[in-house]
């Protein structure tokens, strides 16, 4: 028996449809053939090395930062630290030119902390250090929002019991905390990971695009778009290549087993207005 | 000297602390090696009692001293991980990414032993609880019974100083409970191990403990030997916790309290349960007086009846309920509670209904008489 109304398949059907034919269709589209020898070209392989560095960089930099974040957005009862919480979340829903315009006006050469910066001979704006930090601005609430549910809704009990045996603040974190949240933890970095491989407009605005330097995947793929298409579908491929193996991955971490999400009634009559 | 050793013992672990949050202000002194049962109606302030022992939560005022040291006050706090207390709870709460050895190692490890002298002494401790054949299972692999052992297992491991249970039996299937209490009293008997046991069940308290502590209110109304507190049960709550009546009243002369004005109910006067010790009879005459006996020591009819040894009372019934063999039926008599068992076909005969007035029957000889503060 199936709890959902019977023409819930047409928008079903349209739903999957809309979101698999442009896919279908870049697939149908790309030059296979050449694939490998399109992919050794100089502008690819600077584009997939720049990527694939600075989004490792930015990975790790959003676990060093994010793990102790989304525990203290947790754990802590201070009323401010709550507040926090909504502010997190804040970068997730900004439109990425405005991210990227936001960091300009902050660490830009003439911004507020960058004209500091700038007067110790340090200029972050246009460099690939930009890249890891506009990657780093949009990818950190997803770990953090993901990671701070999965401890809040876990409690704190586990930590308490190591406290009574024994263990410091310390040893807590590293030995009960980290390890019982790590399914958490790793998908939320899947999910950070993706997004800063996706990340477009805050780097385009913050950290220009300079070939090695910062023109990552998806901006290369914005410029040969109609220059050389084909390139451009070649490096789309690769894109999605990494992001089906990050779903993947996410999905097999999290497949704990959750609560089932209530199934909704709906009566289908019109209520008149 | 012995007056020294005693303030030595007396000084293991003295509670004076207050949470204004909580309205509780708790006042316990437990000595070395004491098994202590923590009673008392939910919410009454006994989880507040371990969790300021173990340091979870710090008082609002007072302060709270172990091996005569101060761990808890206005000005000191000594966080939970650097006391020797464990704490179990009602679930084990074992840690899921460990096995049921490095569970139990979790303390000594963390308490600054090597890898494999921490494995060690979680596989001794483990033994002596009969789990060494589950060392290398994971948590989930374990039954509650099985669970619940290994975290006393684990909380032994640390040789805490002091031990703290809320509830370590409530979570547990009926069936395996007695093999869990058994096992802790064998951990816990013959020992100097001082613990703290929170329960709602008698039989954990006769089991287990020496000294029962009665909370209530968010404080403790009464702490003493387990016997004493049972035969002689100071308020309604460890009266019915023990299952028998309590009926408070002024002493009227040798053997008889009265109840409330032209109420008397006579009994003996167990002396050696004499709390307040002995007293002239003149002047005991007017004092507050308590009346303990059991609801099988009741018996209830519709008319009057004879017979000189009993006492009878005027009751109304306010409540009925069936239990096993019996019918429990809650009465009102002289403002107070009482709670008589009563056989269906009693019942039935008699036609007791809630709001009917009966005469309780009570024999004198089935009544013991205490001397005692009045507690409404």
């Amino acid at each position: 028996m199936n709890h959902f109304p019977r023409w819930a398949w047409a928008p079903f059907a349209v739903g999957i449809a809309f979101l698999a034919v442009p896919i279908a269709a870049m697939f149908a589209r790309v030059p296979w053939s050449q694939l490998p020898a399109l992919l050794a070209s100089d502008r690819s392989r600077d584009a997939l090395r720049l990527s694939l560095v600075t989004c490792f960089s930015t990975t790790v930099l959003v676990l060093v930062l994010g793990v102790p974040l989304a525990l203290v957005i947790a754990r802590s009862s201070l009323r401010w630290v709550r507040w926090l919480r909504t502010l997190v979340t804040v970068p997730m829903v900004l439109p990425p030119v405005v991210a990227g315009l936001a960091l300009l006006v902050a660490l830009g050469r003439r911004g507020l902390l960058g004209s500091h910066l700038h007067a110790w001979g340090i200029d972050i704006g246009f460099t690939t250090t930009a890249v890891v930090i506009a990657q780093t601005f949009v990818a950190l609430p997803y770990l953090v929002v993901s990671l701070e549910g999965a401890l809040r809704s876990a409690g704190a009990r586990y930590e308490a019991v190591a406290a009574n045996l024994g263990a410091s603040p310390s040893r807590v974190f590293w030995h009960v905390t980290v390890p019982i949240a790590a399914p958490a933890i790793a998908s939320g970095t899947a999910l950070s990971f993706a997004r800063a491989l996706g990340e477009f407009g805050a780097t385009l605005t913050f950290a220009g695009s300079l070939q090695g330097t910062t023109r990552t995947l998806p901006l290369e793929i914005y410029l040969l778009r109609e220059s050389d298409s084909d390139l451009a579908l070649a490096l789309s491929v690769v894109l999605i290549a990494v992001a089906i193996i990050i779903v993947a991955i996410s999905t097999k971490l999290s497949s704990r087993p959750t609560s089932r999400t209530p199934s909704i009634a709906s009566d289908g009559g019109l209520n008149h207005v | 000297m012995s007056s020294s050793r005693e303030d030595h013992r007396e000084d293991f672990l003295e509670i004076s602390a207050q949470v204004s949050s909580r309205h509780a202000d708790l006042n316990l002194s437990v000595a070395r090696g004491q098994v202590v049962a923590v009673v008392g109606p939910n919410g009454a302030g006994k989880s507040t009692l371990l969790q300021l022992v173990a340091g979870s939560l710090r008082p609002t005022s007072g302060r709270v001293m172990m091996l005569g040291r101060e761990v808890s006050s206005k000005s000191t706090h000594v966080p939970p991980h650097k006391r020797t207390v464990s704490y179990v709870e009602q679930r084990a709460l074992l840690f899921p990414h460990l096995n049921v050895l490095d569970n139990v190692a979790f303390g000594p490890r963390s308490r600054g032993a090597g890898k494999r002298a921490a494995r060690e002494r979680a596989l001794a401790e483990l033994t002596a609880t009969g789990l060494a054949e589950f060392a290398a299972r994971k948590p989930d692999q374990l039954s509650g019974g099985q669970a619940q052992r290994t975290s006393i297992a684990r909380a032994l491991a640390i040789d805490p100083d002091l031990l703290l249970f809320d509830e370590p039996f409530a979570a547990l299937d009926v069936s395996v409970t007695p093999a869990v209490r058994s096992l802790l009293r064998g951990r816990l008997s013959g020992t100097d191990q001082t613990a703290l046991i929170v329960t709602h069940e008698l039989l954990d308290v006769v089991a287990l403990a020496d000294v029962i502590a009665l909370v209530e209110d968010g404080r403790v109304v009464a702490c003493g030997p387990v016997a004493e507190l049972c035969a002689n049960p100071p308020t309604r709550f460890m009266a019915e916790f023990v299952g028998v009546n309590l009926l408070h009243g002024v002493v009227r002369g040798a053997g008889s309290i009265e109840l409330e004005p032209g109420v008397e109910l006579h009994g003996l006067e167990p002396n050696s349960l004499e709390l307040n010790g002995p007293v002239p009879d003149g002047a005991r005459i007017g004092a507050p007086g308590r009346a303990t006996f059991g609801p099988d020591a009741i018996s209830l009819h519709t008319s009057a009846v004879g017979g000189s040894p009993r006492n009878h009372l005027s009751a109304t019934i306010t409540h009925i309920e069936p239990r096993g063999a019996v019918v429990s039926v809650t009465l009102e008599c002289a403002g107070q509670r009482l709670r008589a068992h009563v056989t269906p076909e009693a019942v039935a005969e008699l036609d007791l209904l809630p709001g009917r007035e009966v005469i309780a029957a009570i024999k004198a000889s089935s009544v013991s008489l205490f001397a005692g503060p009045h507690k409404p």
